[in-house]
């Protein structure tokens, strides 16, 4: 005999809608059985049944569950394991970024003569150093500080094996950067509309952090000299700023390089880290690609053609990393679960 | 930087206690959920979708199999059950909380505290 569906059924299935759907067609009878057998043990179980909600610890761990499912660190196919490395790694590569750029401002405040060769401005023309950065005290410049010492906060706590605080911090990023999308879309200057796509990608990182770093995932162990090394590759490419070599050269100059070796069958990187590269290779390009316009605006053709290359160059690595990922990528699993086995 | 390989094995509470009320009998998701809660008075309340975490690292690694499957008034219940990998796993988890105890103990009264809890 089928029992009729109550409001409270109804709504922990909707609930359960975040999971992935393959999760959904093997798990979703036996979650609501368990949720509802429990609600039926409450003396207020009529009430909560015509009128309940789930309520927020069942969402939170429905939310953990899938995000746990859908990029699992051991628990899955093995496409599904590519998948949570690739999002751990763009998330990785992202802090990586966030915190070379917060080293770039902290540099510029403490040794300004380090910008006197080339500085490039808020407004992403290179020019003559003008003298100290003035320090402006509105909220936008407290949120940046912010922001840039929760980047850093989090790389280091990933690199120490703390996930638990890279995620607050990775979690305090995403606010922040909320709160500066939010401003921005209320802003009418063309470069808002930059900054905001801007901020959009930063939030994805921080995004892929959040949602990838979980307790089925293996701890990294803390190693002084893997913190130095990422140490040095942020200070190197936080210096990249005040010159010509913009991150995206570097960017470049390691794809090209990559071709080569891979084309003379020296080495192959993993799909995870192929994937990981081309995502990160669009999402420049994506914000190349505001730029662009921009340049176009202001009739600064110079600059336009330099963008226009570096998106082609960008758009291309992408897809042909991807493409080289893919002819490795294990095979899809019909469900990574065998629970009815 | 990131190093990817497979998590180790080690065991958490709930991950403990799952596996401590599946030693007793075969059960489903609601009466692990119960059996969790009554053995710990009810310290610890597993969230279904914790729990459903849980399940699907131990079925991934082997110490936990599904039993059978039960349909109780219009509900699906699947039930699931210790494998011996399992009954392994949790015996050697014993062993090293009861060599962790005993070293607690040793101390605490190589320091003169001589009391049970208050």
């Amino acid at each position: 005999m089928t029992v009729p569906m109550t409001v409270l059924e109804r709504r922990y299935r909707r609930m359960l809608v975040v999971l992935p759907k393959w999760y959904r067609a093997e798990r979703e009878d036996e979650m609501v059985a368990a949720f509802l057998e429990d609600v039926d043990q409450d003396p207020d179980a009529d009430v909560r049944h015509d009128f309940g909600w789930p309520g927020w610890g069942e969402f939170g761990s429905v939310v953990a569950l899938s995000a746990r499912t859908r990029w699992p660190g051991r628990t899955g196919s093995p496409r599904a394991l590519v998948k949570g490395e690739v999002v751990r790694l763009i998330g990785l590569i992202g802090l990586l970024l966030a915190s070379a750029s917060a080293l770039n401002q902290w540099l510029s405040r403490i040794a300004p003569e380090l910008y006197a060769i080339h500085y490039i401005g808020a407004d992403g023309y290179m020019g003559a150093y003008q003298g100290p950065i003035p320090v402006i005290w509105d909220w936008r410049f407290v949120l940046d500080a912010f922001l840039d010492g929760a980047a850093v906060l989090a790389l280091l706590a990933l690199l120490f094996g703390a996930w638990r605080l890279a995620k607050a911090g990775a979690a305090v990023l995403l606010l922040t950067l909320l709160a500066f999308m939010a401003d921005d879309l209320a802003g009418e200057e063309f470069v808002l509309v930059n900054a905001f796509l801007f901020h959009l990608i930063c939030a994805l990182y921080a995004l892929c952090v959040l949602v990838g770093f979980h307790s089925d995932v293996e701890p990294v162990k803390p190693k002084w000299w893997l913190v130095a090394l990422v140490g040095i590759a942020a200070l190197w490419m936080s210096l990249g700023w005040t010159t010509f070599l913009m991150i995206d050269v570097y960017v470049l100059v390691g794809a090209v390089a990559y071709v080569i070796v891979h084309q003379r069958r020296l080495w192959r990187a993993p799909a995870t880290g192929l994937l990981a590269v081309a995502a990160v290779c669009a999402l420049m390009a994506l914000e190349r690609l505001a730029w662009m316009t921009a340049h176009l605006l202001y009739g600064d053709l110079v600059s336009l053609a330099f963008a226009v290359a570096q998106v082609a160059v960008l758009v291309v690595m992408a897809l042909w990393l991807r493409a080289q990922a893919v002819k490795v990528l294990p095979p899809e699993a019909r469900s990574p679960l065998s629970v009815a086995s | 930087m990131y190093s990817g390989r497979v998590a180790s094995e080690t065991m958490n509470e709930q991950t403990f206690l799952v596996l401590t009320v599946l030693a007793e009998e075969t059960l489903h998701g609601y009466a692990i959920v119960r059996a969790v809660g009554e053995l710990t008075e009810d310290r610890v309340r597993l969230r279904v979708g914790t729990l459903y975490g849980v399940l699907d690292r131990l079925v991934a690694s082997g110490l936990v199999e599904h039993d059978r499957d039960e349909v109780h008034q219009g509900r699906l219940r699947r039930y699931y059950r210790l494998t011996n990998e399992g009954a392994r796993a949790l015996h050697a988890e014993i062993a090293r909380l009861e060599s962790n105890a005993r070293a607690a103990a040793t101390r605490l009264r190589a320091w003169g505290f001589e009391g049970g809890p208050a």
